[in-house]
């Protein structure tokens, strides 16, 4: 027979004694012979008889019960401040895209180039021109038209007026050529970068006062650099030399072999291949100081012409500034003749050179009794 | 609410935070932590006290209980520890007939205490099977065994509307789904 000969319904019947006695007798001859599995299955069943039998198990109130399980929740939250970085993992994606806000934006506030702006024609007495680019053609512009970055712009017949972005307003004399090559700032315009070029002409520069060097404003010309932190100055360029004039503040004009500061009063000539020279500006203006002596109004107390000039370092020595011819400025622009006086551009003039000091100490004096003392 | 996982699975659910878990282990257990405290002697009230230690403790070490199928040891043997402690914390003069007493109740718990430990073990479990295995053999089950007088078959047959004949197979098949419950929420055969 395959079939197993005694079931658990047998042996249940077997342990509570209601087998007939063929059946308990087949049952036990069974259980003798040593089947396995009913062993099994009489232990567990005498195990679950005795457990039902010990009796109900006492229950404690249900205060008690609920008690015990709010335990669970209160011991959670006493743990949370110990877990003080569990908010984090669900703020982490918002703190990201914060940083990654921040650091953009102080990306965009701090790099000078990160946006680009314009400049637009303010005045103008006779038509300007301007074009796109070195080589695009010259354009008629209007007064009000806008330019960019890239562009250049030239005064023809007459003065014209240039606003720039960052408040600076570049005068341009007749003839005077600029190019932006650079107008930009980073966002909310705290840093800035202005670049021109001015290969030709004069032009009268006012810039606002600039914070730190955060900013930065200069001209380039074929021979010189003038970087200036809120000024007022005048550049005259040719191609092979620049003269600026300070009205107000402090420019650093950087020649081809060295470069200097140069206070408000003062000039500065760039020649190519010359050490800068720096010197009383040609002519007066309002805001020129009285008791550095008259200035010259027929010609320019500071010419590119050569004479004794002021040791490197800036000799108080007085020097006698050399004469030279003048030239008259259109607009009561300061101008220097760009006639070579009886030396060349490198020669010792009547100026001081850069160096050590240069642009604080005193001033040569030229020839017309100004002086020190 | 009866739970069908074992002692292992809620012990891990409790230690992933799992409130339910941690409902379902007091459910199961807080007959048998307070019948052994009031067993060891102590009144309601005393009971009561060694209740909330007990479970407090078994919450302070829910995350470190290695052996899981000896949880119901683990919490008569804490349960006995504890009476024994707030006994011995309100110990006064004892009158004579109260020390005899003690020691009667001593004794008898030091012969009875392994095999009737396992036996409310057992029935913590099969409390909870109960209400697990259906509601027919809920009821033939708890009369068969449960029900004080201990009925015969032609009572148990006129209550349940069940023929005396069904009654043997009827109570095998629901021993065995019993057991398959049992097993699973980890009482062992042997």
């Amino acid at each position: 027979m395959n079939s197993h000969p005694v079931t658990f319904e047998d042996l249940i019947d077997w342990l509570d004694g209601r087998l007939s006695p063929e059946a308990l007798h087949r049952v036990e001859e069974h259980l003798a012979a040593g089947c396995a599995a009913c062993q099994r299955d009489v232990a567990w069943l005498r195990r679950f008889q005795g457990a039902v039998r010990a009796g109900e198990l006492a229950q404690p109130p249900a205060a008690l019960i609920a008690r015990a399980k709010a335990s669970f929740g209160a011991r959670q939250r006493a743990r949370l401040p110990r877990r003080g970085w569990a908010p984090w993992p669900r703020l982490a994606p918002g703190l990201a895209a914060l940083i990654v806000l921040l650091a953009l934006t102080a990306y965009l506030t701090l790099v000078p180039t990160a946006f680009a702006h314009g400049a637009v024609v303010a005045l103008a007495s006779a038509p300007a021109e301007a074009r796109r680019g070195e080589d695009g053609a010259w354009q008629p512009l209007a007064v009000g038209s806008r330019l960019q970055e890239g562009d250049w712009v030239r005064a023809r017949g007459g003065t014209a007026v240039v606003s720039l972005f960052d408040g600076s307003t570049l005068e341009l004399q007749p003839e005077a050529e600029v190019s932006f090559t650079s107008l930009r700032s980073g966002l909310f315009g705290i840093v800035r970068r202005v670049a021109l070029y001015q290969p030709a002409g004069t032009v009268s520069y006012t810039v606002p006062p600039l914070s730190g060097s955060l900013a930065a404003f200069a001209v380039t010309s074929p021979v010189a650099q003038v970087s200036v932190r809120g000024t007022r100055f005048v550049v005259t360029a040719t191609a092979s030399q620049t003269q600026v004039e300070v009205l107000e503040g402090t420019v650093m004009v950087a020649g081809a072999l060295d470069s200097g500061a140069v206070q408000a009063g003062e000039g500065a000539i760039a020649a190519a291949g010359a050490r800068l020279r720096i010197g009383p500006r040609a002519l007066p203006t309002p805001t020129a100081t009285p008791g550095r002596g008259p200035q010259p109004t027929s010609g320019p107390a500071l010419s590119p012409g050569p004479g004794p000039g002021r040791p490197e370092g800036g000799s108080p020595t007085p020097q006698p500034a050399r004469p030279g011819p003048s030239t008259p400025r259109p607009g009561g622009t300061p101008q220097a003749s760009p006639t070579p006086g009886p030396g060349d551009a490198n020669s010792p003039g009547p100026t001081r050179t850069p160096g050590p000091g240069s642009g604080q100490g005193p001033t040569a004096p030229g020839p017309h009794g100004q002086g020190s003392g | 609410m009866p739970s069908p996982h074992s002692d292992g699975e809620l012990l891990a659910a409790c230690a992933n935070q799992e409130g339910w878990a941690w409902d379902a282990l007091v459910d199961r257990y807080a007959g048998l932590v307070y019948s052994v405290a009031l067993r060891a002697g102590l009144s309601q009230e005393d009971a009561a006290d060694v209740f909330q230690t007990v479970f407090a403790t078994l919450l302070e070490h829910v995350e470190g209980i290695r052996t899981p199928q000896g949880l119901a040891a683990w919490l008569i043997t804490t349960t006995k520890r504890e009476a024994w402690r707030l006994a011995r914390r309100s110990q006064r003069e004892p009158a004579a007939s109260e020390v005899a007493e003690a020691l009667a109740t001593a004794a008898a718990w030091q012969n009875s205490a392994r095999a009737e430990e396992r036996h409310w073990a057992d029935r913590a479990l099969i409390a909870e099977a109960l209400q697990q295995v259906g509601e027919r053999c809920r009821q033939l089950l708890t009369l068969l065994y449960l029900e004080p007088g201990e009925p015969s078959y032609d009572e148990i047959s006129a209550r349940l509307k069940m023929p005396v004949g069904s009654i043997g197979p009827t109570r095998a098949r629901c021993l065995a789904k019993m057991r398959e419950l049992l097993r699973r929420m980890g009482m062992d055969e042997g």
